[in-house]
């Protein structure tokens, strides 16, 4: 299957590029938009194959990258939609959308991608009880009791009376 | 492993970056993992305030925190600290803490603001220029007065603020880093002459400079000539002594010029003559013209705000999308621009405090006639303390000496009337109004809680 990105069939003057998830779905995208990947402008310059395979990015994860990047790579639009688009982005997804998302722009190099979702990670932490982390990240607390007590008690001044949420 | 944990640490270390120092910290108590991502995180960041202005233990976590990055071999990329305290423990800070972190082979954004008690400016240990890796450097309070080798040669932003530093110094910096992008001065004491005239710089893009001069008083201001041709955005606040004659600058968007005494050559300057890719110019609180012609076919955004009354000016500028204007109804306007092929928009903000006579509503009548053909956002606002306001005449006549124009059409009519007293009426304001404009949509604010009353009969008069 091949799925043309957001901006609809590609001219041809316009070079494009195919890349294939690991679900085994491929993706035409233009090449101005694959270059923001510093991992795919690194394969582009070594090969010139222009079909991608992509062993550790799934289907859903990899549209959304491409979403991204077709829309930074449009000219036509000025900074502040773009700044739009990207809180748009990544608002509303689940948290397990965004660790995949994270993970994706790590492999693929996508620095601004990356700045925006571990933004948007550290939004949902911010002023969350402690408590409200670990059981909506499922995260072990491998302390004993007296020694996290012990960690509160060396760092007390980041807990003073501040309000924290738990919804 | 649970699912936020099996990502590389370099994204746990963003993460972390983005919480506050308080919240960061509190999640070493999440598990060990945490616990070793806070203590080893290239971020070090603390502010006062983080630690409700207990500067005991402030001292003494920032003291720690260093110390065993010191000792740890940990890496600091970034450090931001932000404080005001004695000046003694200031200086054993500076002693003891700030060679840790600039001998820290990986910072490359270093902020350090800081104000003491009795002395207004610091002596910056010189061991800061030494950091090699440095990329940003930002300082308040600081005295920067000669400094002999600089070892930063990747230094793309430079910040101070409320530093001390002599011409000679400034020249140093500007000098050694090639790669310079921006650099903001604001309110610098002892820079006399600012010239930033070298070619080999070529990704200068930003400059902005803060004088510490106020209108009128032209002998206490920065001489500055700036000639970097890759500059694309210049703010220049308050320095009387601009040397732009003959200046080129291809690249520059957008000029912001702020408490500036002008001439007739500074229009000419502003044409595409010399800044044929100027998008944006913003000209506030200028002075020294009595009236001006200014004339770009770049420009697209024009902001004018707080000229003086009797100002006459031509403005013709074709490819405007869009116009702000703040202040008084300038004495005559007039855009000379024959088309604006598509629609353009205005922003008009007039302050309301001298409206006594129905005159006023005539100017703005023409004002707005100037306007018409674009998509007009009208802004009324006074500061509540006249009460003059009743003694405008009822009726505005729209007769008189042929001067008055047709209504024209407001997209926006915003009302900020503060209404000091009960007795104030809003019927003469508005009815004027009425004659002058059709508003489509009409918001009302209000500037002070006192006019509740007065706001109430307004949307009941409205």
């Amino acid at each position: 299957m091949v799925t043309t990105d957001e901006k609809g069939p590609l001219t041809a003057k316009k070079k494009s590029v195919i890349i294939r998830s690991c679900d085994g779905d491929e993706f035409l995208v233009s090449e101005s938009a694959a270059v923001l990947s510093t991992s795919l402008k690194k394969i582009l310059e070594e090969k010139e194959d222009r079909l991608i395979h992509l062993s550790d990015i799934d289907n859903k994860t990899l549209a959304m990258v491409i979403a991204y990047l077709s829309t930074h790579a449009d000219d036509g639009l000025s900074d502040d939609l773009k700044r739009s688009f990207d809180q748009e982005f990544v608002s509303g997804k689940e948290f397990d959308v965004l660790k995949y998302l994270v993970l994706a722009t790590d492999t693929l190099q996508v620095t601004c991608l990356c700045y925006t979702v571990a933004k948007k990670m550290a939004d949902i932490m911010k002023n969350k009880l402690v408590e409200w982390v670990r059981r909506e990240f499922d995260i072990q607390n491998d302390y004993t009791p007296e020694a996290e007590a012990e960690i509160r008690r060396l760092d007390a001044w980041a807990w003073d009376d501040r309000q924290l949420e738990d919804d | 492993m649970d699912m936020i944990s099996q990502l590389p640490e370099g994204i746990l270390y963003h993460i972390l970056s983005f919480l506050s120092t308080k919240n960061a910290v509190q999640t070493c108590v999440l598990s060990k993992l945490w616990r070793h991502l806070v203590s080893t995180r290239p971020n070090i960041q603390f502010s006062l305030s983080c630690f409700n202005g207990n500067k005991e233990t402030f001292m003494s976590v920032l003291d720690k925190t260093l110390q065993r990055y010191h000792d740890e071999k940990i890496c600091i990329q970034v450090f931001h600290v932000m404080m005001w305290c004695d000046d003694y423990e200031l200086i054993s800070l500076l002693e003891k803490l700030i060679p840790i972190v600039a001998l820290n082979m990986g910072v490359n954004k270093f902020s350090l603001y800081i104000r003491g008690t009795i002395s207004a400016y610091f002596d910056l240990p010189s061991v800061v220029f030494e950091a090699q890796s440095l990329k940003h450097l930002n300082l308040r309070g600081f005295k920067l007065n000669s400094i002999e080798k600089i070892h930063f040669k990747y230094l793309r932003r430079l910040s101070l603020s409320e530093v001390y530093i002599s011409d000679a110094a400034f020249e140093k910096i500007i000098s050694s880093c090639h790669l310079i992008e921006d650099v903001v001065l604001f309110c610098c004491e002892g820079l006399k002459t600012i010239q930033v005239m070298h070619k080999h710089h070529k990704y200068f893009k930003g400059f902005e400079l803060w004088g510490r001069h106020s209108k009128g008083d032209d002998v206490n201001g920065i001489s500055i000539e700036i000639g970097v041709p890759t500059l694309e955005t210049l703010k220049i606040v308050g320095c009387p002594n601009w040397y732009h004659q003959h200046k080129y600058f291809p690249c520059l968007m957008s000029l912001n010029l702020d408490n500036m005494r002008l001439s007739n050559w500074s229009f000419d300057f502003f044409s595409c003559n010399y800044l044929p890719n100027l998008k944006i110019l913003t000209l506030n609180y200028c002075y020294g013209f009595e009236e001006f012609h200014l004339s770009s076919v770049s420009i697209k955004h024009l902001n004018i705000e707080g000229m003086k009354k009797s100002i006459k000016a031509v403005i013709d500028v074709p490819s405007m999308v869009k116009f702000d204007y703040h202040g008084d109804i300038p004495s005559s306007i007039a855009f000379t621009a024959t088309t604006f092929g598509y629609q353009w928009k205005s922003n008009i903000c007039l302050c309301f405090y001298d409206v006594h006579h129905s005159s006023w509503f005539l100017k703005l009548n023409k004002l707005l006639d100037v306007v018409s053909q674009s998509e007009i956002s009208l802004h009324l606002f006074d500061n509540g303390l006249s009460d003059n306001r009743q003694n405008i005449e009822d009726v505005l006549d729209t007769t008189c000496d042929g001067l008055y124009k047709p209504t024209v059409a407001v997209e926006q009519l915003k009302l900020a009337l503060s209404g000091p007293s009960s007795s104030y009426s809003f019927s003469p304001v508005i009815n004027n109004m009425f004659r002058i404009c059709r508003p489509r949509n009409i918001i009302q604010c209000w500037c002070t809680h006192k006019s509740d009353r007065a706001g109430k009969k307004l949307a009941e008069f409205l």
